[in-house]
């Protein structure tokens, strides 16, 4: 993916705005030392495995021509890559190094709106990277779909999570108030015993994900479904917090939301087999030894945050594409190649919306439009 | 038609006096002092507020000049100074002998003395009460409504609202309420006070109601 | 005799109350077109037309308070449609006009683009929904600078072969010069004037902390900043040894003049923003005379050249050991004709010249 030289990493001046660096272009070492955001540390730690002592910066567009622009080439010296880790406000690029992007909190739906505004805005830009991490966007430019070369990078190893906390689903037949206030009001309780169930499945819901009907139709019948599988078990994790969902009542609102808003018909008691996680679930919790694991995640999560050790390990991952059908392409190949395989299945969801896709971990023929 | 008086002299090296022409009052004359011999000694902007001149009804009292003589002027004491239009040179008047007074050196070491020692902004709106005749030539040819918020514009810094408009208006219109009034008003409101803006001298070039 | 070409501008960012960065640059552009014998320029805001004498009064007063109070006044009785056929020039953004058969609009910077997070979500709104369509109709692409040339290159290249500079100039009316001789002298002490807030694209913050550092501590040289203190400044100086807090001082919103006054007593100027399109206080500073300590990025080397001192507005360091060389008086005696020189390449002339041309081809 990276071609010879060094390699810079430019980072979200926004996650640096509390602390201060020794200058515009510095060692990874010195971001590394900086307290910023847990997501920011996993993805330069990520990419800074892929470069040899790379060097890292948060305002590449500052030094547009002339003499700032001679000085960073001074800085940057024998640099020949540029990473830029973007939240979707902003896509930097460095004229003259090989440009890649890797975007990351798209599940911020505030980050997830200002990318699409981006790449509609400036298509030009987008088409001039050589690369997308982690990520499947495509742009229109004219009458043509730019869409940067997709990589797929995941961790050997996925870091340090706090313990996570459950809440049982309890829906109120009245409102997402009453429900998420029902769902405080219950309490934590403990973890499930994977083992006690002969599936499970796993939803990280994003805030992007959450005001997607699709998703949200996907999310509704599925618990709907697992109420009446005693013998399956659903975790739903909650949106992470951000400025709109700050709290556990947020979390909870904005979840109970989308599933109330999709229309699908489901009991309004507590559910013992269905539960709300308040944050990522860790590698750990999933085990090695339970063979059914399934998850299910769209664009706007992080799925790097997790090792292609469980995803290889996982029965199913199902990824409901972006509604604008771009990347899908895309998205078939970086699956198949963390997992393994192609996908099992490409699920029709509904006349406006795209497949669903489907890597099944023992199924090798494909079982098309169920 | 050019009229003018040189005042005095300030032992802090100042010429002092007034100049204004008749024909066009509120644009500032530059004016010199010369001595007998012709030289020129100090030459400055007659544009400066004063009371007794706006009192007088010269240019709205803002004719005063105060300029920095070359010379030290210690040696001005018994000498003839003639005060000029130095764009044309033609004599306003001459003096002999000016009256010499002491006075103190005045030092500007502080933001809010410079401020208030800027001659292009009024200190204070009671600095136009002797703008009614140029107020009501406002009024006479564009209309109280035009008046009204063009001062809205120049005191508050927004456009007039139709409630302002409508009773101010009309109490002007009943004369009620005089040109300036109105400016006095607007200038001693809590939205002034709260957002205190500054207010361009009548004669600079930013003065609507020239 | 020939009629002269014709020229619609749109002055719409005049009509603000108070004017600073593209205001300022709207009213240059108005002055110098006026001047040139070479078009017939008339005037439009949102593609009403404007008569000439309103929108000079708004350039002698400096603001658009009047100009808007006159237009809403007027726009009862209604104005003239602009000339569809002349060609069209927007000061700066013409949101998606297309009416005019020949369009032109001004790109100041890119900052919206590419660094959105120092914006209002409303504002990035405001200034790319309608960017890339703008681009697409304009004829010419007007940009304040090479830096926003540069940018725009970059992030638009179809865009690329259409791209020109227009470069602003300064002029301080002629009576300021004889105002200030007659005027008691300041005694400020040593200063150096500074632009900035604690926005982080200002980058104030950097002084702030340069404060406390021994050779800033040493030089004796106070800081004064144009305009008010703004809010969560006292946060940041109460975290400072009063002593250090006491030499940066906010001249709150002062009149043209007395910025005249305050920059040709200054040493020098202190520009720490981190990105502008062009920066006209730092063309103003070299008008009379005066140095500038700056960024060394985005527009400053361009339109400071070799009168200015320059650093990593992200390097503390760096800025203090270029406010330690700028602090000595031979290096700004040596420098202070550089900066009238560098300031009398930019000229009304100038600024006129490449849209006279794009009118004219």
């Amino acid at each position: 993916m990276l071609g010879s030289g060094r390699t810079v990493i430019s980072v979200p001046a926004f996650d640096l705005r509390n602390v201060d660096t020794t200058g515009s272009v510095f060692e990874v070492e010195e971001l590394q030392r900086l307290s910023i955001p847990e997501d920011l540390r996993r993805a330069v730690s990520l990419v800074s495995a892929l470069c040899k002592k790379p060097l890292c910066m948060t305002r590449p567009e500052i030094f547009t021509h002339g003499a700032a622009r001679r000085w960073l080439d001074d800085q940057l010296g024998s640099v020949r890559n540029h990473i830029c880790l973007s939240d979707g406000s902003a896509i930097k690029v460095i004229d003259g190094l090989a440009n890649h992007v890797f975007l990351f909190r798209l599940d911020h739906r505030r980050n997830s709106e200002a990318m699409g505004n981006l790449l509609s805005w400036a298509p030009e830009l987008f088409a001039q990277l050589r690369s997308q991490i982690n990520t499947f966007h495509g742009a229109r430019l004219g009458d043509r779909l730019v869409q940067p070369p997709s990589a797929v990078l995941l961790p050997k190893a996925r870091g340090p999570d706090s313990k996570p906390e459950f809440f049982k689903f309890s829906p109120s037949i009245h409102s997402t108030e009453e429900s998420a206030t029902r769902v405080m009001a219950n309490g934590q309780v403990s973890e499930p015993k994977l083992q006690e169930f002969s599936a499970v499945t796993y939803i990280p819901v994003t805030e992007h994900s959450a005001n997607d009907p699709t998703f949200s139709k996907l999310l509704a019948q599925t618990i709907a479904a697992t109420y009446f599988n005693p013998e399956h078990c659903l975790l739903i994790r909650l949106p992470r917090p951000n400025e709109n969902v700050a709290d556990l009542f947020q979390q909870l609102s904005v979840t109970l939301d989308a599933i109330r808003g999709s229309g699908v018909v489901m009991p309004r008691i507590p559910a013992p087999n269905i539960l709300l996680s308040r944050n990522d679930l860790p590698e750990s919790f999933f085990g090695v030894s339970h063979h059914h694991i399934d998850i299910m995640f769209d664009s706007s999560f992080d799925f790097w945050l997790y090792t292609q050790a469980l995803y290889r390990r996982l029965h199913a991952v199902s990824y409901v594409p972006a509604t604008d059908g771009h990347g899908v392409k895309a998205v078939i190949q970086g699956f198949s190649s963390i997992l393994g395989r192609p996908p099992a299945a490409r699920r029709k969801i509904s006349d406006a919306t795209p497949q669903l896709l489907q890597w099944t971990r023992r199924s090798t023929s494909a079982a098309r439009n169920k | 038609m050019l009229r003018g008086y040189v005042d005095g002299i300030a032992s802090s090296g100042y010429i002092e006096g007034w100049a204004l022409s008749l024909e066009a009052p509120l644009d500032p004359l530059t004016v010199a002092i010369l001595d007998d011999q012709g030289r020129e000694l100090a030459w400055g902007l007659a544009h400066l507020y004063r009371e007794d001149l706006s009192a007088a009804g010269f240019a709205a009292g803002w004719c005063g000049f105060y300029v920095r003589s070359s010379v030290p002027v210690s040696r001005l004491k018994q000498r003839a100074l003639t005060l000029v239009d130095r764009g044309s040179g033609t004599e306003i008047v001459r003096r002999y002998p000016v009256p010499y007074a002491q006075d103190q050196d005045t030092v500007l070491s502080t933001i809010a003395e410079i401020v208030a020692a800027d001659p292009t902004m009024t200190a204070s709106i009671y600095q136009l009460n002797g703008c009614d005749n140029i107020l009501s030539m406002y009024v006479k040819e564009r209309g109280v409504d035009a008046y009204v918020a063009t001062s809205y514009a120049y005191v508050l810094g927004r456009t007039v609202d139709p409630s302002g408009l409508a009773s101010y208006g009309s109490l002007m219109r009943e004369n009620s309420l005089t040109p300036f009034q109105l400016l006095a008003i607007l200038s001693n409101s809590e939205e002034f006070r709260s957002k205190p803006r500054l207010l361009a001298a009548p004669n600079s070039a930013g003065f609507p109601f020239r | 005799m020939t009629a002269k070409p014709k020229l619609t501008l749109d002055i719409g960012p005049m009509l603000d109350d108070q004017w600073t960065g593209i205001p300022v640059f709207t009213s240059r552009l108005a002055q110098c077109l006026i001047r040139h014998e070479g078009i017939d320029v008339e005037f439009s805001v949102q593609l009403t037309r404007i008569p000439k004498a309103l929108v000079l009064s708004a350039i002698n007063a400096g603001s658009g308070t009047m100009l808007r109070a006159d237009l809403e006044r007027a726009s009862l009785n209604g104005y003239e449609l602009v000339d569809r056929y002349a060609p069209m020039l927007f000061a700066t953004a013409k949101n998606a006009c297309t009416i005019g058969q020949r369009e032109a609009s001004t790109v100041h910077d890119l900052s919206t683009l590419v660094m959105p997070e120092v914006h209002e979500d409303a504002n990035v709104m405001h200034h790319m929904r309608h960017f890339k369509q703008d681009l697409a109709t304009d004829e010419v692409v007007f940009c304040v600078s090479e830096s926003t040339r540069s940018a725009l290159k970059l992030h638009y290249p179809s865009v690329a072969g259409k791209a020109r500079t227009l470069y602003q100039y300064v002029e301080w009316p002629e009576s300021y010069a004889a105002i200030e001789r007659n005027l008691p002298e300041l005694k400020l002490g040593r200063y150096a004037l500074v632009v900035g807030t604690l926005e982080p694209r200002k980058n104030l913050g950097l002084l702030i902390r340069a404060l406390s550092r021994p050779e800033v501590r040493r030089s004796g040289i106070r800081f004064i900043v144009m305009g008010k203190k703004g809010w969560k400044v006292d946060d940041v100086l109460a975290e400072l040894a009063p002593e250090d807090a006491s030499r940066i001082i906010f001249s709150g919103f002062v009149s043209e003049f007395v910025k005249y006054r305050l920059m040709r007593n200054a040493e020098f100027l202190v520009y720490p923003s981190i990105y502008e399109g062009f920066g006209i206080p730092a063309l103003e500073a070299m008008s009379l005379g005066k140095p500038v300590l700056a960024s060394m990025t985005s527009s400053f080397p361009e339109i400071i050249g070799d009168a200015g001192v320059f650093f990593d507005p992200l390097s503390i360091t760096e800025f203090a050991a270029a406010f330690t060389e700028m602090a000595q008086k031979r290096r700004q005696a040596e420098l202070a004709p550089k900066a009238l020189a560098v300031a009398r390449a930019f000229n009304w002339q100038r600024m006129a010249a490449p849209v006279v041309e794009w009118v004219t081809r």
